[in-house]
């Protein structure tokens, strides 16, 4: 059984290696790629089912179950969606490896294999891109270069130190690479020129690698003396989603709005984790899978707006929705999902994460509602510009969603929806890594 | 068992209308009208005998509250969110409102809009607002009001910008759900508070008696802070003082919608919310003379504003709020039966003359011709007796609104927009900004300008 579930896990990065390979160089690799990402979602699911073994170098266990299995579904929905301007075989290559990073990251209970993982599921925006001026298209290299060589030099310091003050110091390079990859308050500007790529949909759901190193690598290995700065964090993030949302309100162009929404909501997701209630870490815990199908979707929408319409936010009122209904619809379901409409699973995540922060962090954790408040306000009114406010004869015309965009969108939807409805097991999942995580961040509690 | 069943009937009704509609569109179909009319007709007719079957069966038992727990909805550590339903005196008569009232409004639009290209989105979102409204009334742990609360302020921001392919509507829509969702952080924390301090936000456990001889075991601070929540958010969803400037924009909908949300159901929400935590707030020292203060200034400020009004929308629904204002102070003073009783008439009243408005200057011209033309005098109004100069300046204050909007831009909306505006100039640059960038700052438009873009 453990082979098997070994043999499983390996298939599920494998398969996206060799579609990697084979993708190389085609014209035309969206059947390649759609194949290889899911195969690697079937193995990952079959691996699930299996009961995860968290003794292996490589296994799902009950932590990484979930956000793998949502990694492994949106790279297989953003081949179906993603426009073919963006599919090209290099692009499409490094989607691929993308996934099989992402993973390994997940899986490994290896701190070499981890940090390979966390590089690897950055490679997309480790190569310097040269649309949008030198300086811009090295902020994201430089940023995530960094960010892996800290958590390589962070990691390997935390095998090999013997004092607590080693011990503290590599926990902080470990904890500085997590906040540089989720793009958090002040390391945020590295999503802005990654948006800019091709594929900004990597750059939406590469944040989740610093959440995941936050959960995996630096709770668990937290020493009891650096506990009184956990609290640090959590404000830090708090007030990080306040900024960048903040600045979203000013911001006009929407993939920005976008990155910054994006960075708020995995302030969010970090304030949970750190916070010590069990309730803000299970809330954190799904409010990963959320954000990151939710943005996911509105960065993929986007996406293909921008390839329909090259005019798309130039004005004041794009007014879409005349032309593109449905793609509409889906983006708004997106957004309510995101800010924690009843009736989606943000909803779900997001009153389980605020009750957790709000207990650990009664003043400071005001900002946080406050915060979700201005994200509705700013993503309705980001709705508002694109899909409204002009006559269907002032539009051009355009297709709606495409059969392939509609199958893949919806089931983003249906995901959000019907767990929404019934979020009981899926919570209910979350809440045994929740435990442990919270159990070791007990001596906070009681300070 | 019997209520238990009819309740669950009532809402699900219009959730599997709502879901309905909305998969099959995704689907790439379009029901047709008459299918959709017809449905919504089924949908309600089966929901109103429901309310009828559970009036009866509560009539039957002394009107006792009929209490339906589906157990928790999800749980984590300490936290829980119980789907728990109450029907009692006070949830009752609303409920049968909200069904009766949706179903003549799904009536009427059938005819009144006809051949409109957003027929299927209206009936989507009348039937997301009803169960929304179910929901909230029928809401037995102030958890799930917040559910058909925020489902209310949806379908309503949504049918403000109903004719989308216009500019005005669609800033009010923003406008309106900005408002919204500012003032329903007050309904979160207070939901945050009891359960801090109670555990639980669970009427059954916070309340002791019948409604309104309700008694809460909570002491005064907590209460105090908890009743200043909810004022802050059913200010907030019944447009009262500071925040009644979205409620004559929201006057851009179609007029069946202005009907059921500004009329009928979606304004008294917030009336309800403090009428279900009416233990609460007059256990408070202070809350009580908040909240009368709060609906005495709003029904003064639009009695005021009413005098400017040029249009019969814009009327009625600053009608509506000095009505609303009236009930808040009913209500912060104790009359808890006369505030319901007080709802219902308004709610009623109010509906139907929102959907007499477009044929009412058509009726008007008709009896005035008939009339000879000797039905309307004017110039005879209270105010010819005050002086000119202080006649003229209520008059750019009424005109104006009372200046909330203006004072909430001014002091509220604008700031932000340009410490927001600032923050993206400092990121743009990459720098510090620079004083000529301020200066564009803050020459920058008002929030009115930015609400739509």
């Amino acid at each position: 059984m453990a082979a098997a579930r070994l043999a499983l896990t390996t298939v599920s990065i494998a398969a996206p290696v060799v579609g990697a390979v084979v993708a190389t160089g085609q014209e035309r690799p969206r059947k390649i790629g759609f194949a290889s990402a899911a195969v690697s979602l079937a193995a990952l699911i079959a691996a699930v089912w299996l009961t995860p073994a968290a003794s292996a170098v490589l296994a799902v266990d009950a932590l990484a179950a979930a956000p793998a299995l949502a990694f492994a579904a949106l790279v297989a929905a953003s081949f179906l969606i993603a426009p073919s301007a963006d599919l090209s075989g290099a692009n499409c290559r490094d989607l691929l490896l993308c996934l099989a990073g992402a993973l390994t990251l997940y899986c490994a209970h290896n701190p070499f294999l981890l940090i390979a993982g966390f590089a690897v599921s950055a490679l997309p925006l480790l190569i310097p891109h040269a649309a949008r001026g030198r300086r811009a298209a090295l902020k994201a290299p430089i940023a995530l270069g960094l960010s892996a060589l800290l958590l390589a030099a962070g990691s390997i310091a935390l095998m090999t130190a013997t004092s607590g003050t080693a011990a503290a110091f590599a926990l902080a390079a470990v904890l500085l690479a997590a906040l540089i990859r989720s793009g958090v308050f002040p390391f945020h500007s590295w999503l802005f020129s990654a948006c800019e790529r091709p594929l900004p949909f990597v750059a939406v759901l590469s944040g989740q690698a610093g959440a995941f190193v936050i959960a995996r690598l630096a709770l668990p290995h937290f020493p009891q003396t650096a506990l009184s700065t956990l609290p640090y964090i959590t404000n830090l993030t708090i007030a990080g989603s306040l900024f960048t949302v903040l600045v979203a309100l000013g911001e006009v162009d929407p993939k920005r709005t976008l990155a910054l929404l994006r960075a708020s909501q995995n302030g969010f997701v970090i304030s949970g984790l750190t916070s010590g209630a069990l309730e803000g870490i299970t809330g954190a815990l799904v409010h990963w899978i959320v954000a990151a199908v939710a943005a996911g979707g509105l960065i993929l929408v986007l996406r293909c707006l921008e390839a329909r319409y090259s005019d798309l936010a130039r004005q004041e009122f794009d007014g879409l929705a005349a032309r593109t209904p449905r793609l509409a619809a889906f983006f708004l379901i997106f957004s309510l999902a995101l800010v924690g409409l009843p009736g989606t699973l943000g909803f779900c995540s997001a009153e389980l994460l605020f009750h957790g922060v709000l207990e650990a962090h009664p003043i400071l954790g005001l900002a946080l509602p406050v915060a979700a408040a201005i994200n509705a306000i700013v993503l309705l009114r980001l709705f508002s510009r694109i899909f409204w406010g002009r006559n269907r004869t002032h539009v051009p015309p355009m297709p709606d969603a495409l059969l392939r965009e509609r199958l893949a969108f919806t089931a983003m939807t249906l995901f959000l929806i019907a767990l929404g409805l019934l979020p009981h097991s899926l919570i209910t999942s979350r809440v045994a890594p929740a435990e442990k995580l919270a159990a070791l961040t007990q001596p906070l509690r009681h300070q | 068992m019997m209520s238990e069943l009819m309740l669950i009937v009532i809402l699900g009704a219009p959730l599997v209308m709502a879901l309905w509609l909305a998969a099959t569109w995704l689907a790439g179909f379009e029901p047709s009208e008459r299918t959709i009319s017809r449905t919504t007709a089924v949908s309600f007719v089966v929901a109103t005998a429901a309310t009828g079957a559970l009036t009866w069966t509560m009539h039957g038992s002394g009107w006792a509250p009929v209490i339906v727990d589906i157990g928790n909805w999800f749980a984590a550590g300490a936290y829980s969110f119980p789907i728990l339903l109450v029907v009692d005196r006070l949830s009752l008569p609303l409920l049968a409102l909200t069904v009766v009232l949706s179903g003549l409004i799904g009536s009427f639009s059938s005819r009144y809009l006809h051949r409109e290209a957003g027929y299927l989105r209206f009936f989507l979102l009348l039937h997301v607002f009803a169960f929304g409204a179910e929901t909230a009334f029928a809401a037995g742990a102030f958890n799930l009001l917040i559910v058909g609360w925020e489902l209310v302020g949806l379908s309503s921001v949504m049918l403000i910008a109903f004719f989308n392919q216009r500019v005005a509507p669609v800033k009010n829509a923003v406008r309106a759900f900005a408002i919204y969702r500012v003032t329903d952080i007050g309904l979160l924390l207070g939901v945050f508070l009891l359960h801090h301090a109670a555990g639980s936000a669970s009427c059954t456990l916070l309340f002791h008696g019948i409604w309104p001889q309700q008694d809460t075991p909570l002491g005064a601070g907590t209460a105090t802070a908890v009743a200043i929540c909810f004022l802050l958010a059913a200010a907030g969803k019944s447009a009262q003082a500071p925040f009644s400037g979205w409620l004559p924009r929201a006057m851009e909908g179609p007029t069946p919608s202005s009907a059921i949300f500004y009329g009928g159901i979606s304004v008294h929400l917030g009336v309800y919310l403090l009428l279900r935590a009416a233990p609460i707030i007059q256990k408070s020292p202070v809350a009580p003379a908040l909240v009368v203060f709060v609906g005495l200034v709003t029904a003064i400020l639009a009695t005021l504003s009413a005098r400017t009004a040029s249009d019969a929308k814009t009327s009625l629904a600053l009608a509506t709020l000095g009505q609303l204002g009236v009930i808040f102070t009913e209500a912060g003073l104790g009359f808890e039966r006369l505030a319901l009783l007080h709802l219902t008439a308004h709610a009623i009243i109010r509906t139907l003359q929102f959907l007499r408005a477009p044929s009412m200057l058509h009726d008007h011209h008709r009896v005035h011709a008939a009339a000879g033309g000797a039905l309307s005098r004017t110039g005879l109004y209270y105010e010819a007796l005050l002086p000119i100069n202080l006649r003229r300046w209520l008059y750019r204050f009424a005109l104006d609104r009372c200046h909330l909007d203006t004072l909430i831009d001014r002091f509220v909306g604008d700031p932000i927009l340009r410490i927001a505006r600032r923050l993206t100039a400092m990121e743009r640059a990459g720098r510090a900004v620079s004083v000529q960038s301020s200066a564009r700052v803050l020459a920058g438009t008002s929030v009115n300008e930015v609400a739509g873009g």
